[in-house]
């Protein structure tokens, strides 16, 4: 009868075939390999990254640095929270600045820097995202700063968006410096207020209404007669929607009347409408 | 039913239908979202919003050739996520109306539609047919309905703080009712939900991302809808996230995926009750992988077991993180697909580049029949949330030296960007403030507190000299007026009767009280202690940096506890809590680490305490006056001695053991850096 066992030679060449194609199989499975834009896709680079993000090596930070100039905004942002799960926010901003002001680089390279000051949310990101606001010459490179530049929360940020919110030639940017000022600490109701009345488009006058709907701004004086003007009078509809949802989310009861005035369509508006009606339930 | 009836005849509806797709299967026509495909196979986890327009239709008839009617679109709408209602006259979806609107939710009445009235106007107001049910500056979306009328949907806001992962907003679930009144949040972890759905007995299935010490990932959990009842875990962390779970004849259909690198596209599958899922479709392969099949986007159950599926196919059919790198984005196409044999009968395609969610526009029941939703909770004479409990260890067995909890709860990302990172190092803050921030743990085990509505909330055992002796290790909480009960507080939350309790004859502790909770400020709470009593001449001061720790490279390393700014905290700061580890000098992968000074969220565990000792605190009768597991008086550190200047008070040690024990945090919120 024949011996079915594999012969000693033919178990040597196994192992000799498995110790050389080891170091290979480990380097496919190693995440780091995979960190390379010449050689993948942000899709296989977002995964490699996910994978590093378990146990953040230090060696994967400076190729996960050299993303931050990538044209896909997905793997950007990935790659800007690994760098900032990792403590290394800092030297995520100095990569997106350079980015910022190489003038070689692409208009989707230099967004997706911006958004990436969002996402590190260092302090330094601060100074970067101002100036890419005031020098960038794409809009959505600007409106991309402005967020990112709420997103970080810092104070001292109110002047220079408020002169954007005022002067951008492009509207986006204009609504998005009133969104990024709900979003900072130090914005005073007083500013949203002149806000609510100038800004334009409508949207950014909506964005400045639904910022006065913060618990923050609760205490305010005048408040409610700022809201309730704008339920009343601004020519836009959605402008006086949001209005009467930020005087839902104050609950003064001396609004009531204009709520349920707009309630029952004063304003002719079924979005107002809908709006004070679902407020005057919170009145409740 | 009248209004199906209507539809059918103005469609002339069955003229179109193919063999085996008929009135039979219950309805006629369906309604979808179409979406633009985004621009890689993305992750699960990342929160974005996508950009671009989408489109709500309606396909009448349901087959192919069937007439494709836009129900909503135009410059700058988006729709994202929809649900018809259990009558299968209206549709509820969530939508942006204009590129810097938020998604909110809105109701589209279909006999309205089909009278000819439309969702908007020609100027891009809202027209008669829709009601917008959600308002304001945070995003809603992927709505689906509860059993009484009301209305479950995901909700991420930028004001309300981080996500554990650190990568955004966090993603939490409301509910309001089907008139837009009552909005209320479900639960409080800021954990990302991924998927939810109404199960069979009327509890909400969802699935999120859990920060649990020895292992963080997707997690299924079954919440009350009522607000007012229970969180419980389902066992196991997920490898394959089930999405958009609707409720079947067999159970929980689902979309299981892998978490990152697949569209969101993975294979049909059944839920059982602890959460693990069976793929439904042999061909198709779970998690990555590739079949001739493509995979399956979204999937929902028809009355003959057959699946309304959205497919997604590429050329070499495998649909993975690979795909978009080499310009093969998914076709996503509707079709009938049998689980039997993967077959699928086209429906529509509309291109390459448009992602579809189909619902039949059908009357259904939500719950099976005789079965009744969880009921809302009886009114709250206060506002928090009431967690009662017994206390015990990872065994199940008292625990017997724990006198106090002591509730946690998560500093808030939006208030402490630079510093928080959601389950990095375990952040949060102590709610309440000196002598009442605890609650009694009762002679047989028990306790009861009201803590904080809509916060993640983490409770901790304390032993007579206020150190943890063991922590919850998930974050829970609830919504205002909910009652949480709690067995052991490792073993996960369950329904518990705690009338015959010690804990539940009392008035339960008040820890809900905004005004007296602690937050810490190292700077403002822990860096005078030190500069007082360790960073002094010749001892922990810059020049001298006394200490003989030894770290994993075999270096001596001195302690400096001065508190000179560096980095984005102090050099104090950055001593105590340094991570000394040894990496893979290849792969960089952590062989070995150990934390020299302080373990957040373990005093015990930190060698600063068991140097300095601690005092005991509560119920000190017959009790060692010094903790017996760290130093006490006489073997105390070499300066700390009675009498000297410079030594710590009970408190100044009670202090810096709350400190580690919460977290070890550099700042409190609206601290700046």
């Amino acid at each position: 009868m024949k011996d079915s066992r594999p012969s000693r030679v033919s178990l040597l060449v196994g192992w000799l075939l498995l110790l050389w194609t080891w170091p290979m199989v480990v380097h496919a499975a190693d995440p780091l390999t995979r960190l390379d834009p010449e050689r993948y896709g942000p899709g296989t680079i977002m995964v490699a990254i996910e994978q590093l993000a378990g146990y953040t090596p230090s060696q994967a930070v400076e190729p996960v640095r050299a993303l931050l100039g990538h044209e896909d905004v997905a793997l950007v942002r990935t790659a800007a929270w690994f760098l900032r799960r990792a403590g290394r926010g800092d030297e995520g901003v100095a990569s997106a600045q350079a980015v910022l002001q190489d003038p070689q680089a692409s208009e989707k390279s230099r967004l997706s820097a911006a958004t990436a000051i969002g996402v590190l949310r260092s302090a330094a990101g601060a100074t970067v995202a101002a100036q890419a606001l005031t020098g960038d010459e794409s809009a959505l490179v600007r409106r991309a700063a402005v967020l990112a530049l709420g997103r970080l929360h810092r104070a001292g940020w109110t002047v220079p968006l408020i002169a954007a919110a005022g002067v951008d030639e492009d509207e986006r940017v204009r609504v998005a410096c009133v969104r990024a000022l709900g979003m900072l600490p130090d914005t005073t109701a007083e500013q949203l207020f002149e806000l609510l009345v100038s800004a334009e488009p409508a949207a950014a006058r909506r964005e400045a209404a639904w910022a006065l709907g913060q618990g923050r701004f609760a205490a305010v004086a005048g408040l409610a007669g700022q809201l309730t003007r704008a339920l009343q009078s601004d020519p836009d509809c959605r402008v006086r929607a949001a209005a009467a949802w930020a005087l839902g989310q104050q609950g003064d009861p001396s609004t009531r009347p204009a709520l349920e005035a707009a309630a029952a369509g004063s304003s002719g508006c079924r979005l107002a409408a809908q709006a004070a009606t679902v407020a005057l339930g919170r009145l409740e | 039913m009248l209004m199906l009836a209507g539809w059918t005849a103005a469609a002339g509806c069955g003229a179109g239908f193919p063999a085996g797709l008929s009135e039979d299967l219950g309805f006629t026509s369906l309604v979808l979202v179409q979406q633009p495909v985004p621009a890689n196979a993305g992750s699960l986890a990342d929160n974005w919003l996508p950009e671009g327009d989408g489109r709500l239709l309606l396909l009448e008839p349901a087959a192919l050739g069937g007439e494709l009617i836009e129900l909503l679109g135009g410059d700058g709408v988006q729709v994202r996520g929809l649900d018809v209602a259990p009558a299968g006259d209206a549709v509820v979806f969530a939508a942006r109306l204009d590129s810097g609107d938020r998604y909110h939710l809105y109701r589209l009445d279909m006999t309205a539609v089909a009278a000819g009235a439309a969702c908007l106007t020609a100027d891009g107001t809202l027209g008669t047919a829709c009601q917008a049910l959600t308002f304001g500056p945070a995003d809603d979306w992927q709505p689906f309905h509860l059993p009484g009328g009301q209305l479950a949907f995901f909700r991420q806001d930028e004001a309300r703080g981080l996500d554990f992962l650190g990568r955004g907003p966090a993603r939490f679930l409301y509910a309001v009712e089907e008139d837009g009144s009552d909005l209320r949040r479900l639960d409080s972890f800021p954990g990302q939900v991924a998927a939810a759905g109404l199960g069979d007995d009327g509890w909400l299935y969802t699935v999120r991302w859990s920060q649990r010490p020895g292992g963080s990932g997707w997690r299924a959990y079954r919440l009350d809808p009522s607000g007012g009842g229970e969180l419980r875990p389902l066992a196991g962390s997920l490898e394959n996230v089930p999405l958009n779970p609707v409720r079947a004849e067999e159970g929980l259909l689902a979309t299981c995926t892998a978490p990152a690198g697949t569209w969101g596209a993975g294979v049909p599958c059944l839920l059982a009750d602890d959460g693990a899922s069976l793929p439904l479709v042999t061909d198709i392969p779970e998690g990555t992988g590739c079949s001739a099949n493509g995979r399956v986007r979204d999937s929902w159950p028809l009355r003959d077991g057959r699946l309304l599926v959205s497919s997604a196919v590429v050329a070499q059919g495998c649909v993975n993180a690979s795909d978009g790198d080499e310009g093969r984005a998914p076709d996503f196409s509707l079709a009938i697909m049998d689980p039997a044999d993967a077959a699928r009968q086209p429906l529509l395609n509309l291109s390459q580049t448009a992602e579809v969610l189909p619902r039949p526009l059908m009357s259904r029941s939500l719950l099976p029949e005789g079965q009744a939703p969880p009921a809302p909770p009886p009114q709250c004479q206060q506002e928090g949330v009431l967690v009662q409990g017994y206390l015990h260890d990872a065994q199940g067995q008292p625990l017997a030296d724990a006198v106090r909890v002591r509730v946690y709860t998560a500093l808030d990302g939006s208030l402490v960007p630079w510093r928080v990172e959601l389950g990095g190092r375990r952040p949060r803050g102590i709610c309440g403030s000196d002598g009442r921030y605890q609650a009694e743990v009762y002679a047989d085990g028990s306790f009861g507190l009201r803590a904080p509505a809509d916060t993640p909330l983490q409770l901790a055992a304390l032993d007579a000299y206020g150190v943890v002796l063991a922590a919850d290790p998930e974050w829970r909480g609830g919504p205002s007026c909910s009652r949480r009960s709690c067995s052991g507080c490792h073993a996960g939350a369950r329904a518990l009767d705690m009338s015959a309790s010690l804990a539940g004859q009392v008035e339960a502790s008040d820890l809900a009280d905004p005004e007296g909770w602690r937050f810490f400020d190292f700077r403002r709470d822990i860096q005078p202690i030190l500069d007082r009593s360790c960073a002094v001449a010749g001892c922990h001061d810059s020049d001298t940096a006394a200490g003989s720790y030894v770290d994993l490279t075999g270096n001596l390393q001195g302690l400096d506890l001065t508190g000179v700014a560096e980095g984005r905290a102090t050099r104090s700061y950055n001593n105590l809590l340094r991570l000394d580890v040894r990496r893979d000098s290849r792969s960089g992968r952590i062989i070995e680490q150990r934390r020299p000074y302080v373990e957040p969220g373990s005093a015990r565990d930190s060698r600063l305490i068991q140097r300095l000792g601690v005092p005991c605190r509560f119920d000190c009768s017959g009790r060692p006056p010094w903790a017996e597991w760290a130093l006490g008086p006489g073997r105390q550190h070499p300066e700390d001695q009675p009498g000297w200047s410079g030594s710590l008070s009970d408190q100044e040690r009670w202090l810096l053991v709350e400190w580690i024990d919460c977290g070890a945090p550099f700042v409190a919120p609206g601290a700046q850096p």
